[in-house]
Protein backbone atom coordinates (compact mmCIF):
# COMPACT_ATOMS: atom_id res chain seq x y z
CA UNK A 1 0.00 0.00 0.00
CA UNK A 2 2.69 2.68 0.90
CA UNK A 3 4.22 4.39 -1.74
CA UNK A 4 7.98 4.75 -2.14
CA UNK A 5 8.12 8.44 -3.91
CA UNK A 6 7.98 11.76 -2.26
CA UNK A 7 3.96 11.99 -1.68
CA UNK A 8 4.29 9.01 0.34
CA UNK A 9 6.90 10.52 2.08
CA UNK A 10 4.83 13.81 3.19
CA UNK A 11 1.96 11.33 4.16
CA UNK A 12 4.41 9.66 6.39
CA UNK A 13 5.62 12.50 8.22
CA UNK A 14 1.74 13.96 7.74
CA UNK A 15 0.43 10.72 9.45
CA UNK A 16 3.41 11.03 12.43
CA UNK A 17 1.44 14.01 13.70
CA UNK A 18 -1.06 11.35 14.64
CA UNK A 19 0.81 9.70 17.63
CA UNK A 20 2.29 12.96 18.57
CA UNK A 21 -1.12 14.55 19.10
CA UNK A 22 -2.30 11.67 20.60
CA UNK A 23 0.53 11.46 22.76
CA UNK A 24 0.61 15.04 24.13
CA UNK A 25 -3.09 15.05 24.81
CA UNK A 26 -2.56 11.70 26.98
CA UNK A 27 0.22 13.57 28.68
CA UNK A 28 -2.14 16.52 29.64
CA UNK A 29 -4.77 14.21 30.37
CA UNK A 30 -2.41 12.73 33.17
CA UNK A 31 -1.88 15.75 34.45
CA UNK A 32 -5.38 16.37 35.22
CA UNK A 33 -6.21 16.80 39.01
CA UNK A 34 -8.03 13.44 39.98
CA UNK A 35 -7.51 14.11 43.39
CA UNK A 36 -6.29 11.20 45.85
CA UNK A 37 -7.08 7.53 46.30
CA UNK A 38 -5.47 5.74 49.68
CA UNK A 39 -3.19 9.31 50.19
CA UNK A 40 -1.86 8.73 46.45
CA UNK A 41 -2.43 10.94 43.59
CA UNK A 42 -4.46 9.31 40.64
CA UNK A 43 -2.61 10.17 37.74
CA UNK A 44 -2.04 7.53 35.29
CA UNK A 45 1.43 7.53 33.21
CA UNK A 46 -0.88 7.76 30.06
CA UNK A 47 2.07 9.43 28.01
CA UNK A 48 3.71 5.93 28.58
CA UNK A 49 0.92 4.17 27.57
CA UNK A 50 0.55 5.72 24.45
CA UNK A 51 4.39 5.76 23.84
CA UNK A 52 4.47 1.86 24.16
CA UNK A 53 1.32 1.63 22.00
CA UNK A 54 2.42 3.67 18.82
CA UNK A 55 5.74 1.91 19.40
CA UNK A 56 4.70 -1.44 19.05
CA UNK A 57 1.63 -1.16 16.88
CA UNK A 58 3.49 1.58 14.25
CA UNK A 59 6.68 2.35 14.80
CA UNK A 60 6.14 3.53 10.58
CA UNK A 61 4.68 6.61 11.72
CA UNK A 62 6.37 6.92 15.19
CA UNK A 63 10.38 7.92 14.61
CA UNK A 64 12.13 8.10 17.52
CA UNK A 65 12.05 11.84 17.21
CA UNK A 66 8.92 12.66 17.65
CA UNK A 67 9.50 10.39 20.58
CA UNK A 68 11.72 12.86 22.11
CA UNK A 69 9.80 15.77 21.12
CA UNK A 70 7.17 14.11 23.22
CA UNK A 71 9.47 13.45 26.34
CA UNK A 72 10.64 17.06 26.34
CA UNK A 73 6.95 18.12 26.39
CA UNK A 74 6.12 15.67 28.97
CA UNK A 75 9.27 17.17 31.02
CA UNK A 76 8.57 21.07 30.19
CA UNK A 77 4.58 20.84 31.21
CA UNK A 78 4.95 18.61 34.65
CA UNK A 79 8.09 20.03 36.04
CA UNK A 80 10.20 17.12 36.46
CA UNK A 81 13.80 17.44 35.66
CA UNK A 82 14.80 18.14 32.02
CA UNK A 83 15.46 15.16 29.96
CA UNK A 84 14.61 12.50 32.66
CA UNK A 85 11.83 11.39 31.14
CA UNK A 86 12.70 12.24 27.90
CA UNK A 87 15.34 9.57 28.71
CA UNK A 88 13.15 6.77 30.31
CA UNK A 89 10.83 6.90 26.87
CA UNK A 90 14.10 5.98 24.74
CA UNK A 91 14.71 3.43 26.65
CA UNK A 92 11.31 1.96 26.41
CA UNK A 93 10.84 2.68 22.71
CA UNK A 94 14.36 0.86 22.09
CA UNK A 95 13.47 -2.10 24.37
CA UNK A 96 9.87 -2.24 23.39
CA UNK A 97 10.70 -1.85 19.35
CA UNK A 98 13.13 -4.94 20.03
CA UNK A 99 10.28 -7.30 21.25
CA UNK A 100 7.43 -5.52 19.44
CA UNK A 101 6.87 -9.11 17.47
CA UNK A 102 6.03 -10.86 20.81
CA UNK A 103 3.25 -8.19 21.17
CA UNK A 104 1.91 -8.02 17.74
CA UNK A 105 -0.85 -10.07 16.34
CA UNK A 106 -1.04 -12.22 19.42
CA UNK A 107 -3.46 -12.99 22.11
CA UNK A 108 -5.09 -9.94 23.98
CA UNK A 109 -3.58 -10.34 27.17
CA UNK A 110 0.53 -10.24 25.78
CA UNK A 111 0.07 -6.69 25.06
CA UNK A 112 -1.62 -6.02 28.61
CA UNK A 113 1.07 -7.93 30.48
CA UNK A 114 4.11 -7.17 27.66
CA UNK A 115 3.32 -3.21 29.22
CA UNK A 116 2.75 -4.57 32.89
CA UNK A 117 6.48 -5.51 32.62
CA UNK A 118 7.43 -2.42 30.62
CA UNK A 119 5.43 -0.04 33.27
CA UNK A 120 7.40 -1.63 35.74
CA UNK A 121 10.92 -1.12 33.57
CA UNK A 122 9.84 2.49 33.14
CA UNK A 123 8.85 3.50 37.05
CA UNK A 124 12.00 1.47 38.12
CA UNK A 125 14.25 3.57 35.60
CA UNK A 126 12.69 6.60 36.53
CA UNK A 127 12.80 6.11 40.07
CA UNK A 128 16.50 5.64 40.05
CA UNK A 129 17.52 8.17 37.30
CA UNK A 130 15.57 10.85 40.05
CA UNK A 131 16.71 9.47 42.90
CA UNK A 132 20.62 10.05 41.23
CA UNK A 133 19.79 13.31 39.95
CA UNK A 134 18.19 14.53 43.56
CA UNK A 135 20.84 12.88 45.50
CA UNK A 136 18.25 10.73 47.70
CA UNK A 137 16.46 7.75 47.75
CA UNK A 138 12.83 9.05 46.05
CA UNK A 139 9.88 7.46 47.87
CA UNK A 140 8.49 4.81 45.36
CA UNK A 141 5.32 4.07 46.93
CA UNK A 142 3.39 6.50 44.29
CA UNK A 143 5.88 5.41 41.29
CA UNK A 144 4.59 2.05 41.90
CA UNK A 145 0.92 2.93 42.77
CA UNK A 146 1.02 5.35 39.62
CA UNK A 147 2.21 2.29 37.28
CA UNK A 148 -0.06 -0.66 38.71
CA UNK A 149 -3.03 2.25 37.85
CA UNK A 150 -1.69 2.94 34.69
CA UNK A 151 -1.38 -1.01 33.64
CA UNK A 152 -4.87 -1.44 34.84
CA UNK A 153 -6.43 1.29 33.03
CA UNK A 154 -3.96 -0.01 29.71
CA UNK A 155 -6.73 -2.61 28.28
CA UNK A 156 -9.28 0.24 27.86
CA UNK A 157 -6.94 3.20 26.33
CA UNK A 158 -5.51 0.41 24.25
CA UNK A 159 -9.08 -0.26 22.52
CA UNK A 160 -9.13 3.79 21.79
CA UNK A 161 -5.53 3.89 20.68
CA UNK A 162 -6.66 0.87 18.12
CA UNK A 163 -9.57 2.90 16.74
CA UNK A 164 -7.47 5.56 16.12
CA UNK A 165 -5.11 3.09 14.17
CA UNK A 166 -7.80 1.93 12.48
CA UNK A 167 -8.76 4.74 11.40
CA UNK A 168 -5.42 5.62 9.92
CA UNK A 169 -5.20 2.75 8.39
CA UNK A 170 -8.42 3.41 6.43
CA UNK A 171 -7.20 6.57 4.78
CA UNK A 172 -5.86 6.21 1.41
CA UNK A 173 -1.86 6.24 0.74
CA UNK A 174 -0.63 8.34 -2.08
CA UNK B 1 -2.02 -6.26 13.21
CA UNK B 2 0.79 -6.16 10.21
CA UNK B 3 1.03 -4.05 7.94
CA UNK B 4 2.88 -3.96 4.58
CA UNK B 5 5.76 -1.73 2.80
CA UNK B 6 7.66 -1.38 6.70
CA UNK B 7 11.16 -1.82 7.51
CA UNK B 8 9.93 -2.29 10.63
CA UNK B 9 7.98 -5.22 9.81
CA UNK B 10 10.53 -8.24 10.59
CA UNK B 11 10.84 -6.39 14.02
CA UNK B 12 13.88 -5.79 16.04
CA UNK B 13 15.78 -3.16 17.24
CA UNK B 14 18.65 -3.26 14.89
CA UNK B 15 16.43 -3.90 11.93
CA UNK B 16 15.81 -0.34 11.15
CA UNK B 17 19.64 0.25 10.53
CA UNK B 18 21.92 2.56 11.70
CA UNK B 19 20.25 5.20 10.99
CA UNK B 20 17.60 4.85 13.26
CA UNK B 21 20.31 3.30 16.01
CA UNK B 22 22.71 6.38 15.73
CA UNK B 23 19.28 8.54 16.17
CA UNK B 24 18.51 7.11 18.69
CA UNK B 25 21.97 6.93 20.42
CA UNK B 26 22.24 10.39 20.00
CA UNK B 27 18.86 11.57 21.09
CA UNK B 28 19.44 9.48 24.52
CA UNK B 29 22.71 11.23 24.86
CA UNK B 30 21.19 14.94 24.54
CA UNK B 31 18.44 13.72 26.89
CA UNK B 32 21.24 12.66 29.52
CA UNK B 33 22.86 16.11 28.74
CA UNK B 34 20.11 17.94 29.05
CA UNK B 35 19.11 16.90 32.53
CA UNK B 36 22.95 17.10 33.77
CA UNK B 37 22.70 20.83 32.39
CA UNK B 38 19.30 20.97 34.10
CA UNK B 39 20.97 19.79 37.03
CA UNK B 40 23.69 22.25 37.44
CA UNK B 41 21.57 25.19 36.34
CA UNK B 42 17.77 24.39 36.00
CA UNK B 43 17.41 28.39 35.60
CA UNK B 44 18.42 27.93 31.56
CA UNK B 45 15.25 26.24 30.79
CA UNK B 46 12.83 28.26 33.09
CA UNK B 47 11.76 30.93 30.10
CA UNK B 48 11.15 27.54 28.06
CA UNK B 49 9.04 26.11 30.57
CA UNK B 50 7.04 28.93 31.48
CA UNK B 51 6.42 28.97 27.48
CA UNK B 52 5.12 25.32 26.99
CA UNK B 53 2.90 25.91 30.32
CA UNK B 54 1.12 29.14 28.88
CA UNK B 55 0.99 27.85 25.87
CA UNK B 56 -0.51 24.84 27.29
CA UNK B 57 -2.97 26.55 30.37
CA UNK B 58 -5.78 26.83 27.76
CA UNK B 59 -6.03 23.16 27.11
CA UNK B 60 -5.47 22.25 30.32
CA UNK B 61 -8.05 24.55 31.52
CA UNK B 62 -10.74 23.30 29.08
CA UNK B 63 -9.90 19.14 29.69
CA UNK B 64 -9.77 20.33 33.39
CA UNK B 65 -13.45 21.66 33.45
CA UNK B 66 -15.42 18.09 32.82
CA UNK B 67 -11.95 16.18 34.81
CA UNK B 68 -13.52 18.37 38.01
CA UNK B 69 -17.02 17.98 37.44
CA UNK B 70 -16.95 14.78 37.28
CA UNK B 71 -14.44 14.57 40.12
CA UNK B 72 -16.86 16.88 42.42
CA UNK B 73 -20.05 14.45 41.31
CA UNK B 74 -18.10 11.58 42.91
CA UNK B 75 -17.19 13.03 45.72
CA UNK B 76 -20.58 14.89 46.75
CA UNK B 77 -22.35 11.50 46.01
CA UNK B 78 -19.75 10.01 48.10
CA UNK B 79 -20.15 12.78 51.34
CA UNK B 80 -23.97 12.73 50.61
CA UNK B 81 -24.37 9.66 52.49
CA UNK B 82 -22.63 11.28 55.10
CA UNK B 83 -24.29 14.22 55.21
CA UNK B 84 -26.10 13.66 58.95
CA UNK B 85 -22.80 13.12 60.79
CA UNK B 86 -21.49 16.29 58.77
CA UNK B 87 -23.76 18.48 60.12
CA UNK B 88 -23.93 17.26 63.73
CA UNK B 89 -20.23 17.70 63.63
CA UNK B 90 -20.48 21.53 61.80
CA UNK B 91 -22.99 22.41 64.33
CA UNK B 92 -20.75 21.75 67.01
CA UNK B 93 -17.92 23.23 65.41
CA UNK B 94 -19.67 26.53 65.06
CA UNK B 95 -20.65 26.66 69.08
CA UNK B 96 -17.20 25.94 69.78
CA UNK B 97 -15.71 28.48 67.58
CA UNK B 98 -18.22 31.15 68.57
CA UNK B 99 -16.25 30.70 71.58
CA UNK B 100 -13.13 31.45 69.64
CA UNK B 101 -14.76 34.37 67.59
CA UNK B 102 -15.91 36.50 71.39
CA UNK B 103 -11.82 36.13 71.72
CA UNK B 104 -10.86 36.78 69.23
CA UNK B 105 -12.75 39.92 68.74
CA UNK B 106 -12.04 40.76 72.36
CA UNK B 107 -8.19 40.43 71.68
CA UNK B 108 -8.10 41.98 68.21
CA UNK B 109 -9.39 45.00 69.41
CA UNK B 110 -7.02 44.97 72.83
CA UNK B 111 -4.07 44.58 70.43
CA UNK B 112 -4.87 46.94 68.32
CA UNK B 113 -5.23 49.13 71.11
CA UNK B 114 -1.26 47.95 72.51
CA UNK B 115 -0.06 48.72 68.81
CA UNK B 116 -1.05 52.06 69.06
CA UNK B 117 0.10 52.46 72.14
CA UNK B 118 3.69 51.06 71.40
CA UNK B 119 3.38 52.70 68.08
CA UNK B 120 3.71 49.86 66.25
CA UNK B 121 4.65 49.78 62.80
CA UNK B 122 1.71 47.92 60.67
CA UNK B 123 2.75 45.41 58.33
CA UNK B 124 1.47 45.95 55.22
CA UNK B 125 -1.61 44.18 54.41
CA UNK B 126 -2.02 41.20 52.25
CA UNK B 127 -3.89 40.79 48.85
CA UNK B 128 -4.84 37.65 47.34
CA UNK B 129 -5.44 36.60 43.75
CA UNK B 130 -7.63 33.74 43.47
CA UNK B 131 -6.88 31.47 40.79
CA UNK B 132 -7.68 27.63 39.63
CA UNK B 133 -6.06 24.46 39.57
CA UNK B 134 -5.85 23.75 36.06
CA UNK B 135 -2.98 21.34 36.05
CA UNK B 136 -1.93 18.71 38.99
CA UNK B 137 2.16 17.58 38.78
CA UNK B 138 0.99 14.09 37.43
CA UNK B 139 4.61 13.36 38.54
CA UNK B 140 5.67 11.04 41.89
CA UNK B 141 9.02 12.86 42.03
CA UNK B 142 7.71 16.62 41.56
CA UNK B 143 5.34 17.73 43.50
CA UNK B 144 3.81 21.09 41.75
CA UNK B 145 0.58 22.26 40.03
CA UNK B 146 -0.09 25.18 37.78
CA UNK B 147 -2.73 27.85 38.37
CA UNK B 148 -4.46 29.75 35.51
CA UNK B 149 -3.20 33.07 36.91
CA UNK B 150 0.12 34.56 35.59
CA UNK B 151 2.17 37.71 35.71
CA UNK B 152 -1.12 39.32 33.84
CA UNK B 153 -2.97 39.07 37.24
CA UNK B 154 -0.06 40.03 39.50
CA UNK B 155 1.36 36.92 40.11
CA UNK B 156 5.00 36.83 41.08
CA UNK B 157 7.64 34.16 41.57
CA UNK B 158 8.10 33.31 45.52
CA UNK B 159 4.96 34.60 46.65
CA UNK B 160 2.87 32.05 49.04
CA UNK B 161 -0.15 29.97 47.87
CA UNK B 162 -2.67 28.92 50.40
CA UNK B 163 -5.54 27.00 50.63
CA UNK B 164 -8.09 28.35 52.65
CA UNK B 165 -5.95 29.88 54.93
CA UNK B 166 -2.77 27.12 54.89
CA UNK B 167 -0.06 27.57 53.22
CA UNK B 168 0.15 24.36 50.46
CA UNK B 169 2.96 26.02 48.32
CA UNK B 170 4.80 28.56 47.00
CA UNK B 171 4.60 30.01 43.22
CA UNK B 172 8.02 28.95 41.41
CA UNK B 173 7.32 29.73 37.74
CA UNK B 174 5.11 32.84 36.50
CA UNK B 175 4.14 32.72 32.77
CA UNK B 176 1.22 35.55 31.17
CA UNK B 177 -1.72 33.86 32.19
CA UNK B 178 -0.13 30.53 34.30
CA UNK B 179 2.24 30.02 36.92
CA UNK B 180 3.61 26.78 38.46
CA UNK B 181 3.24 25.96 42.15
CA UNK B 182 5.80 23.79 44.49
CA UNK B 183 4.16 22.06 47.06
CA UNK B 184 5.49 22.19 50.40
CA UNK B 185 6.19 18.57 50.16
CA UNK B 186 8.39 18.46 47.57
CA UNK B 187 11.74 18.06 47.72
CA UNK B 188 12.77 21.33 46.60
CA UNK B 189 10.85 22.88 49.18
CA UNK B 190 12.13 24.81 52.34
CA UNK B 191 9.97 27.09 54.24
CA UNK B 192 11.09 28.73 57.26
CA UNK B 193 8.34 27.88 59.91
CA UNK B 194 8.30 28.53 63.60
CA UNK B 195 6.41 26.35 65.82
CA UNK B 196 3.77 27.63 68.22
CA UNK B 197 3.57 27.80 70.91
CA UNK B 198 7.29 27.47 71.49
CA UNK B 199 7.82 29.72 68.91
CA UNK B 200 10.83 27.67 67.74
CA UNK B 201 12.15 28.50 64.52
CA UNK B 202 12.65 25.93 62.41
CA UNK B 203 13.05 25.22 58.68
CA UNK B 204 10.13 22.62 56.66
CA UNK B 205 11.77 20.54 54.53
CA UNK B 206 9.70 18.66 51.38
CA UNK B 207 11.55 15.10 50.70
CA UNK B 208 8.15 14.14 48.27
CA UNK B 209 6.28 12.50 50.74
CA UNK B 210 3.29 13.79 52.21
CA UNK B 211 4.63 14.99 55.31
CA UNK B 212 7.53 17.23 55.28
CA UNK B 213 10.62 17.35 57.82
CA UNK B 214 11.52 20.11 60.05
CA UNK B 215 15.15 20.96 60.43
CA UNK B 216 17.61 23.40 62.23
CA UNK B 217 14.92 23.38 65.06
CA UNK B 218 16.60 25.72 67.81
CA UNK B 219 15.44 23.01 70.83
CA UNK B 220 14.15 19.80 70.19
CA UNK B 221 12.99 19.73 73.77
CA UNK B 222 10.35 22.46 72.88
CA UNK B 223 8.40 20.80 70.42
CA UNK B 224 5.77 18.63 70.65
CA UNK B 225 3.16 16.38 68.85
CA UNK B 226 0.68 18.57 67.63
CA UNK B 227 2.17 21.91 67.86
CA UNK B 228 1.17 24.22 65.43
CA UNK B 229 3.14 25.21 62.26
CA UNK B 230 2.85 28.57 60.90
CA UNK B 231 5.55 30.79 58.46
CA UNK B 232 7.98 32.61 60.52
CA UNK B 233 8.36 35.42 57.78
CA UNK B 234 11.68 35.32 57.72
CA UNK B 235 13.65 35.92 54.47
CA UNK B 236 10.46 38.31 53.64
CA UNK B 237 9.07 36.50 51.07
CA UNK B 238 5.91 35.03 53.20
CA UNK B 239 4.17 37.19 55.48
CA UNK B 240 4.84 35.96 59.28
CA UNK B 241 1.20 33.48 60.72
CA UNK B 242 0.25 31.77 57.41
CA UNK B 243 -0.46 28.27 59.32
CA UNK B 244 0.64 25.45 57.86
CA UNK B 245 0.11 21.73 59.78
CA UNK B 246 0.69 20.31 62.90
CA UNK B 247 3.79 18.43 64.05
CA UNK B 248 4.19 14.85 64.00
CA UNK B 249 7.02 13.18 66.03
CA UNK B 250 8.46 10.74 64.13
CA UNK B 251 11.33 9.41 66.46
CA UNK B 252 12.91 11.13 68.90
CA UNK B 253 14.36 14.46 68.09
CA UNK B 254 12.72 13.76 64.71
CA UNK B 255 9.91 16.05 63.39
CA UNK B 256 7.48 16.25 60.35
CA UNK B 257 4.74 18.36 59.79
CA UNK B 258 1.45 16.88 59.16
CA UNK B 259 0.02 19.80 56.53
CA UNK B 260 -3.95 20.67 57.32
CA UNK B 261 -4.58 21.24 54.08
CA UNK B 262 -6.36 18.01 52.01
CA UNK B 263 -5.05 17.88 48.31
CA UNK B 264 -8.15 16.19 47.73
CA UNK B 265 -10.10 19.19 47.27
CA UNK B 266 -8.37 21.56 45.83
CA UNK B 267 -10.20 23.93 43.39
CA UNK B 268 -9.46 27.71 44.31
CA UNK B 269 -6.53 28.25 46.02
CA UNK B 270 -4.91 32.29 46.34
CA UNK B 271 -2.00 33.32 45.64
CA UNK B 272 -0.70 35.22 48.68
CA UNK B 273 0.65 38.91 47.31
CA UNK B 274 2.76 39.65 50.25
CA UNK B 275 5.05 42.42 50.14
CA UNK B 276 7.89 43.10 52.60
CA UNK B 277 8.20 46.33 54.39
CA UNK B 278 11.31 47.99 53.23
CA UNK B 279 10.20 51.25 53.13
CA UNK B 280 9.48 51.94 56.75
CA UNK B 281 7.72 54.80 57.94
CA UNK B 282 10.11 56.88 59.84
CA UNK B 283 7.44 59.17 61.45
CA UNK B 284 5.83 56.16 63.35
CA UNK B 285 7.34 54.87 66.40
CA UNK B 286 11.10 56.35 66.79
CA UNK B 287 13.76 55.83 69.23
CA UNK B 288 11.40 56.49 72.37
CA UNK B 289 10.27 52.47 71.82
CA UNK B 290 13.79 51.17 72.07
CA UNK B 291 14.30 51.37 75.91
CA UNK B 292 10.92 49.86 76.69
CA UNK B 293 12.48 45.77 76.82
CA UNK B 294 16.05 46.85 76.80
CA UNK B 295 17.53 44.02 74.47
CA UNK B 296 15.66 41.75 72.62
CA UNK B 297 13.89 38.62 74.17
CA UNK B 298 16.37 35.71 74.61
CA UNK B 299 15.96 32.88 71.62
CA UNK B 300 14.73 35.53 69.03
CA UNK B 301 16.75 36.38 66.36
CA UNK B 302 16.70 39.28 63.74
CA UNK B 303 16.20 37.41 60.46
CA UNK B 304 16.22 39.99 58.68
CA UNK B 305 19.57 40.73 59.70
CA UNK B 306 20.79 37.31 58.81
CA UNK B 307 19.74 37.76 55.69
CA UNK B 308 20.83 41.46 55.05
CA UNK B 309 17.40 42.33 54.56
CA UNK B 310 16.04 45.44 56.96
CA UNK B 311 13.47 44.57 59.20
CA UNK B 312 10.65 46.69 60.20
CA UNK B 313 9.75 47.26 63.47
CA UNK B 314 9.45 50.19 66.42
CA UNK B 315 12.79 51.84 66.63
CA UNK B 316 13.60 51.04 63.01
CA UNK B 317 14.95 53.85 61.67
CA UNK B 318 16.65 52.71 58.38
CA UNK B 319 17.34 49.99 56.65
CA UNK B 320 20.92 49.79 56.56
CA UNK B 321 20.92 50.74 60.54
CA UNK B 322 19.36 47.55 61.28
CA UNK B 323 21.88 45.49 59.62
CA UNK B 324 24.90 45.95 61.86
CA UNK B 325 22.38 45.66 65.06
CA UNK B 326 19.76 42.74 66.03
CA UNK B 327 17.12 45.14 65.58
CA UNK B 328 14.18 43.78 66.78
CA UNK B 329 12.26 41.92 63.97
CA UNK B 330 8.06 42.09 63.87
CA UNK B 331 7.29 39.68 66.70
CA UNK B 332 10.16 40.12 68.29
CA UNK B 333 10.09 43.41 69.87
CA UNK B 334 11.35 44.27 72.85
CA UNK B 335 7.94 45.18 74.33
CA UNK B 336 7.27 41.71 72.75
CA UNK B 337 9.99 39.64 74.86
CA UNK B 338 7.76 39.14 78.48
CA UNK B 339 4.54 38.08 76.18
CA UNK B 340 6.94 35.39 74.33
CA UNK B 341 8.39 33.80 77.27
CA UNK B 342 5.23 33.89 78.55
CA UNK B 343 4.04 32.24 75.84
CA UNK B 344 6.20 29.62 76.48
CA UNK B 345 5.18 28.59 79.53
CA UNK B 346 1.65 28.49 78.57
CA UNK B 347 -0.18 25.68 77.72
CA UNK B 348 -1.61 24.76 74.02
CA UNK B 349 -4.85 26.57 73.08
CA UNK B 350 -7.79 25.16 72.84
CA UNK B 351 -11.86 25.77 73.07
CA UNK B 352 -10.97 24.92 77.26
CA UNK B 353 -8.89 27.37 77.57
CA UNK B 354 -10.46 30.15 75.33
CA UNK B 355 -13.71 29.82 77.22
CA UNK B 356 -11.77 31.99 80.37
CA UNK B 357 -10.84 34.77 78.25
CA UNK B 358 -13.88 35.21 76.44
CA UNK B 359 -15.68 35.30 79.83
CA UNK B 360 -13.01 38.13 81.35
CA UNK B 361 -13.46 39.76 78.20
CA UNK B 362 -17.34 40.84 79.49
CA UNK B 363 -16.07 41.26 82.84
CA UNK B 364 -13.66 43.40 81.77
CA UNK B 365 -15.77 44.96 79.70
CA UNK B 366 -15.54 48.42 77.98
CA UNK B 367 -13.78 50.96 80.68
CA UNK B 368 -10.38 48.72 80.81
CA UNK B 369 -10.42 48.88 76.74
CA UNK B 370 -11.51 52.31 76.60
CA UNK B 371 -8.94 53.75 78.73
CA UNK B 372 -6.15 53.55 77.25
CA UNK B 373 -6.61 55.45 74.27
CA UNK B 374 -7.12 58.45 76.66
CA UNK B 375 -4.14 57.91 79.14
CA UNK B 376 -0.79 58.47 78.39
CA UNK B 377 1.42 55.47 76.73
CA UNK B 378 3.61 55.77 79.66
CA UNK B 379 1.09 55.61 82.47
CA UNK B 380 -0.46 52.39 80.04
CA UNK B 381 2.82 50.62 79.25
CA UNK B 382 3.46 49.24 82.86
CA UNK B 383 0.29 47.50 82.47
CA UNK B 384 1.17 45.42 79.24
CA UNK B 385 4.06 44.40 80.94
CA UNK B 386 2.82 43.74 84.32
CA UNK B 387 0.84 40.10 83.98
CA UNK B 388 4.31 38.52 83.80
CA UNK B 389 5.55 39.38 87.03
CA UNK B 390 2.31 40.04 88.77
CA UNK B 391 0.78 36.51 87.63
CA UNK B 392 2.55 34.75 85.01
CA UNK B 393 0.15 32.15 84.95
CA UNK B 394 -2.63 33.90 83.75
CA UNK B 395 -0.59 36.02 81.63
CA UNK B 396 1.24 33.01 80.00
CA UNK B 397 -2.57 31.64 79.20
CA UNK B 398 -3.70 34.80 78.46
CA UNK B 399 -1.47 35.43 75.79
CA UNK B 400 -1.01 31.74 73.98
CA UNK B 401 -4.90 32.59 73.17
CA UNK B 402 -4.08 35.51 72.07
CA UNK B 403 -2.01 34.65 69.54
CA UNK B 404 -4.15 31.84 68.38
CA UNK B 405 -7.41 32.96 68.31
CA UNK B 406 -5.87 36.39 66.79
CA UNK B 407 -4.26 33.85 63.81
CA UNK B 408 -7.89 32.78 63.45
CA UNK B 409 -9.38 35.69 63.05
CA UNK B 410 -7.13 38.10 62.01
CA UNK B 411 -4.82 35.82 59.11
CA UNK B 412 -7.00 36.64 56.07
CA UNK B 413 -6.98 40.38 57.24
CA UNK B 414 -3.36 40.99 58.18
CA UNK B 415 -1.75 38.10 57.96
CA UNK B 416 1.51 38.43 60.49
CA UNK B 417 0.74 40.91 62.19
CA UNK B 418 -2.79 39.76 63.89
CA UNK B 419 -0.99 35.96 63.74
CA UNK B 420 2.01 37.12 65.82
CA UNK B 421 -0.61 38.62 68.44
CA UNK B 422 1.82 41.87 68.24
Amino acid sequence: MHGAGPVSGITRATQSLVPLGVCILCIILSAMPYGKLWGLSISPALGLAAVFYWTVNRPDIFPVWVLFAVGLFRDFLLGDPLGLWTAVYLVIYALALSQRMLFVGSAAHSPWMGFALFAALGGFLSWTMSSLYFGAFMPAGQMAFQMGLTALVYPLIRRIFAMIDKQLRLQPVF
Amino acid sequence: MRYSGSRFDRGGFSVPGGRVTLSFFFLLLVAILLAFVHRADPSLFERWRTKVVDVSAPVLETVSWPVKAVRNLLTDLGEFWEVYEENERLRKQIEDLKVWQSAALHYERQIAQYEKLMKVQPLPGIEYVTARLIADGGSPFKHTFILNAGAKQGVENGQGVVHGLDLIGRIVNVGQHSARVLRVTDINSRIPVMVEPSRQRAIMAGDNTGQPKLEFVESELDIRAGNRVVTSGDGGLLPPGLPIGEVVQQEAGKFRVKPNSNHNRFGAVRVVRYSFPVDVDTSVGGERDLPLGGEPAPGTDSSGAEDGAPVAGPGTEAPDETESEAAPEEGNTPAAAPVRAAENRAPAPGPAAAEQPAETAAEEAEPEEAEPEEAEPEEAEPEEAEPEEAEPEEAGEEESDTGAAADAGGADRQGGAAADGE
